[in-house]
């Protein structure tokens, strides 16, 4: 708990998630009511979703009304502005790497998504050591799941296969 | 590290041995080069019943072909998602197949936005012909189809059938006959065949349909009842099963199963694959597979096999239309 | 008595016994890797076994079968990563109880529950498959909704704080689990036109996304702030205490994992699940459980490894798998050239009794290769977060991909992740929404089966004593802690006035 910004946070905090379940709720609704509803012995597909997403709304209206005290983990510090960029960095590398697999192929794509995993982890740019560490756990991996447990990761479209 | 460079040796030279046989192939044919690597039979169903079906004519070609096969799964959204595989991103090279029953191209078009189309795939050979069978459970009020035609005609809807699935073969099957014999049955889907058969065994629904696989064996074991087979004629291996023809309704539905090669693939690759696969399904481990699964194999090539899809297709739509499952 | 000595001449030739080593350990190092759960596991090994005779094959992927499940709580607890399912549970307490140093002797509790769990159900088998199976097989969808909500009150008995925040994480879980095509009509629902939604999400990236690539890009987030000092390992075997506490867990679970995993709604995981709630039901510090109780692993693991065996019966019984990894080995029994069904028993006994013969040995074999592994898998809270975690979120990609070869079941890993992490952000326990979730479509598909086979539903429910018995069983659960509660006030108010 450092400063103004936690204090902010620890306000807006509970009634962040209960406007979130609040959207989820409504477009739960909306889109349920698409859905043919049925009988009640024939219920149909919407039925249940709508009950749940009505109940969804109500519960995040009674949590945004009341957000009541937090939850006694609350002694856990924040990783700050920092740590915000470190898992936006993680999360942008894991999507970049799920887009370009198949076109780069599980060894390219996985050396390179490793270097930058260590590279963070290391808090360098430019590091030899994250660099043969990428190489060998990406060869690793591919050994173990590729060549032993055949598992089918993409060659790479870029290499012709 | 030594580990890792062997490896590496090991796939170079598996490579260069594949090149060489391919090599031999282009000589003695002289025509064009197929199959030049490994083929792979896509299918587009969860591992355990289809894809040990591709695996046992997999074996058989090896033999023919001179190539490794390989079967690979490709699960989701019943079936299209592999067979958009195949349609969208395979080389037309005949080194990609679907392997697959015929629903992701007579059924599914009906129902939903796909990202192919049907014309993007072309028939090599259709290999299977189901059987589906209809099953009752043991005490129900009936015990074959004139019996259970007359007793749905008495209690309409009272008459439950399980299937494998909303919009699948079996329940489409299952009203395609409540629509041949004029009555009116209640539709009780369950997540797969088996789990409605075992809800049939334990007398929870009437009726259940299924590949012959699943009900047969607990007919023998006296847990179900046989009542009819869907074919037009009674398969080799279920001699003691009537069809619904000789029980005086007019209906036969034959589940195909089949390959499809890419749209752009050469004529005398898929010829030549044909070949391969009339050769593979009298082939001895495709034999011991039809023995112990009950899979009646039957080889068509592509011509009449592109006009089964398509009356299928045909049939299919006012089905799905009247069941409120065309898109 | 003769049938079991049989299966045991089977089991124990010495081919038979390398296969079945060779199964578990292959097993253990799958289900140790995340994301590869048993399915995976026997799906890849599958081809490998077509050369043997069907009884070895068959003793070989149970090997399997019991070796990944059982090495799926390895990671479990390590890292927070359940490789499947059936794991989920072990993560709430194992995992904290790695946190605190006490990772050895939760792995050891949950191999010695696993392994007592697995000899109850193999004897069980053995002994009274045939009438089990009969009492399984009238288990229709009124039964299993009974069941399922049975495991429902669970949830809402091991939900923590803000009852209102559990709801919303309840709700969320089984809305969830509504994506994807309705299985009555086949209707996609909020698919948004994205044809991978189509079948839904699946439970393994769920799991391994909000629990374990939520935890990791939380860690990632304090690599500045907290000392990135690795967990103490601490002892390797559990404590005198560990154990007491540990007993009564394993043979309840066992017994109770046993009969819930035979019937057809149940299996394993809901197994496990309501192993957790009896055992918070029962035990003297409920205030532990979610903060590294043993009886949180010991009673979750004899129950699903339990259940495991249970829902062999109505495979080696009817020829009737009940969950994929037995449907699996159907293909398994039919590439073997075996027809199963309910002749299988009669016209291959070797078959049944070499399994369940197979399936004790398995177990001897599996504690005594993973008691020596828990010194070498405590060794990987030694590695450096900074650089384990790389390795961490590799693997859960390739499980993630493995699922059906295709990169965007990494994309939805990837969501589950940034969802896992903000919702530990916003202070909302994430485990409600996982087992909400794992219960959701089941719960919804028994709802409306019960609804289509009963014309009233009430007049229908008072027909089906089983489902009433469990409804009933479930009120219990609520209500007997308030009645005890009321009975140690009579007790202490009783002993005062002796005084």
């Amino acid at each position: 708990m450092t400063g103004k910004t936690s204090s902010l946070a620890e306000a807006l905090r509970p009634r962040l998630g209960a406007v979130v379940g609040i959207i989820c709720g409504l477009i739960g609704t909306f889109a349920s009511l698409q859905l043919p509803l049925g009988t009640s012995r024939l219920l149909g597909p919407g039925a249940v979703p709508l009950l749940l997403s009505l109940a969804m709304t109500g519960l995040s209206l009674a949590l945004f009304v009341k957000p009541g005290p937090d939850e006694a983990d609350a002694d856990e510090e924040d990783g700050g502005l920092h740590g915000a960029a470190m898992v936006t960095l993680v999360v942008l590398m894991i999507g970049a790497f799920a887009l370009l697999l198949t076109w780069l192929g599980f060894i390219t794509a996985g050396t390179a998504l490793m270097y930058g995993l260590y590279a963070i982890g290391e808090e360098k740019l430019v590091s030899a050591k994250a660099l043969v560490r990428a190489v060998l756990t990406a060869l690793a991996a591919y050994l173990l799941f590729v060549v032993a447990l055949s598992v089918n990761m993409p060659a790479g479209s870029l290499w012709g296969y | 590290m030594s580990g890792m460079d062997d490896a590496g040796i090991g796939r170079r030279a598996l490579l260069g041995g594949l090149a060489a046989t391919a090599g031999l192939g282009l000589t003695s044919r002289a025509a064009f080069a197929f199959p030049t690597q490994p083929i792979t039979f896509v299918v587009p169903y969860a591992p355990g019943s289809t894809d040990q079906f591709a695996r046992a004519f997999g074996s058989e070609m090896e033999k023919i072909l001179g190539k490794t096969m390989l079967v690979e799964t490709r699960p989701g959204a019943g079936g299209t998602i592999g067979a958009n595989y195949v349609a969208k991103s395979a080389k037309p090279d005949g080194h990609t197949l679907l392997f697959s029953t015929s629903a992701p191209l007579s059924v599914a078009p009906h129902q939903n936005q796909l990202p192919y189309a049907v014309s993007d795939l072309r028939p090599v050979a259709r290999v299977g012909l189901g059987p589906n069978v209809m099953g009752a459970r043991i005490g129900a009020p009936f015990n074959d189809v004139k019996s259970l035609v007359a007793y749905a005609k008495a209690n309409p809807e009272k008459v439950t059938f399980g299937s494998a699935g909303a919009g699948g073969g079996t329940h489409l099957s299952g009203e395609a006959f409540a629509l041949a014999a004029d009555i009116k049955l209640t539709h009780v889907p369950f997540p797969g065949a088996t789990p409605a058969v075992a809800a049939t065994v334990g007398g929870t629904i009437d009726l259940a349909l299924g590949f012959a696989q699943s009900i047969v064996p607990q007919a023998k074991g006296g847990r179900m009842v046989a009542i009819a087979q869907f074919g037009k004629t009674r398969a080799k291996i279920l001699p003691d099963v009537p069809t619904f023809a000789e029980s005086g309704v007019d209906l036969a539905l034959s589940p195909l199963v089949g390959i499809w090669a890419p749209k752009a693939t050469p004529d005398a690759v898929v010829q030549q694959l044909a070949t391969a696969i009339e050769k593979a399904a009298t082939g001895p481990a495709v034999v011991a597979f039809a023995q112990s699964t009950m899979t009646e194999v039957e080889f068509a090539g592509p011509d009449v096999f592109g006009r089964e899809i398509a009356e299928e297709s045909a049939m299919m739509k006012p089905l799905l239309i009247k069941l409120g499952l065309a898109k | 008595m003769e049938g079991l000595l049989g299966g045991f001449i089977v089991a124990l030739k010495p081919m038979n016994l390398v296969f079945c080593f060779g199964g578990a350990l292959i097993g253990t190092l799958i289900g140790v890797l995340p994301g590869l759960g048993p399915t995976a596991a026997i799906a890849m090994l599958l081809p490998l076994t077509i050369g043997l005779d069907p009884v070895s094959a068959i003793i070989m992927i149970a090997g399997i079968y019991y070796g990944a499940s059982y090495g799926g709580s390895t990671t479990a607890i390590l890292v927070k990563i359940p490789g499947e399912a059936q794991s989920v549970v072990t993560c709430l307490d194992g995992y904290k109880m790695a946190q605190q140093g006490r990772a050895g002797s939760a792995i050891a509790i949950a191999a010695i529950g696993s392994f007592v769990a697995g000899t109850v159900g193999a004897l069980a088998i053995g002994l009274i498959s045939m009438p089990l199976v009969e009492f399984a097989i009238r288990f229709g969808p009124a039964e299993n909704l009974s069941l399922l909500l049975l495991g429902f009150i669970v949830i809402l008995v091991l939900a923590k704080g803000n009852v209102v925040k559990s709801l919303i994480m309840i709700v969320a879980g089984l809305l969830l689990a509504m994506v994807g095509q309705d299985v009555i009509t086949g209707q996609p629902r909020f698919t948004f036109g994205i044809p991978e939604l189509t079948d839904g999400f699946g439970v393994v990236v769920v799991a391994m996304g909000i629990f374990g690539l939520g935890e990791v890009l939380e860690n990632v987030e304090k690599f500045r702030t907290r000392s990135m000092q690795a967990v103490p390992v601490g002892s390797l075997m559990p404590t005198k205490e560990d154990w007491k506490r540990s007993a009564m867990p394993i043979a309840r679970g066992s017994v109770l994992g046993f009969l819930i995993g035979l019937l057809p709604g149940g299996g394993a995981t809901l197994a496990s699940f309501i192993s957790y709630g009896v055992e918070k039901k029962f035990t003297k510090h409920p205030e532990e459980f979610g903060n590294g109780a043993v009886e949180g692993v010991a009673g979750p693991e004899a129950a699903n490894n339990a259940g495991a065996a249970g829902s062999f019966i109505p495979l080696l019984a009817l020829g009737l798998p009940g969950n994929p990894v037995t449907a699996l080995l159907l293909g398994a029994l039919i590439v073997h050239n075996v027809t199963p069904g309910p002749l299988m028993i009669q016209e291959r006994p070797e078959i049944f009794w070499g399994v369940v013969a197979s399936m004790y040995v398995g177990n001897v074999m599996l504690v005594a290769l993973n008691l020596p592994l828990i010194g070498i898998w405590v060794q990987l809270l030694k590695v450096p977060y900074r650089a384990l975690y790389a390795a961490l979120i590799l693997f859960m990609i390739i499980g993630a991909y493995s699922l059906n070869n295709n990169p965007v079941e990494v994309l939805l890993l990837l969501l589950f992740g940034v969802l896992g992490y903000g919702l530990r952000k916003l202070r909302f326990d994430t485990a409600p929404l996982i087992l909400a979730f794992v219960l959701g479509g089941p719960i919804e598909f028994n709802l409306r089966q019960t609804m289509m086979l009963a014309r009233d539903p009430l007049d229908y429910l008072m027909g089906r004593p089983i489902a009433l018995t469990i409804l009933g069983f479930g009120l219990l659960l609520i209500v007997l802690p308030m009645f005890s509660k009321v009975r140690q006030k009579l007790m202490v108010a009783r002993a005062v006035n002796e005084l």
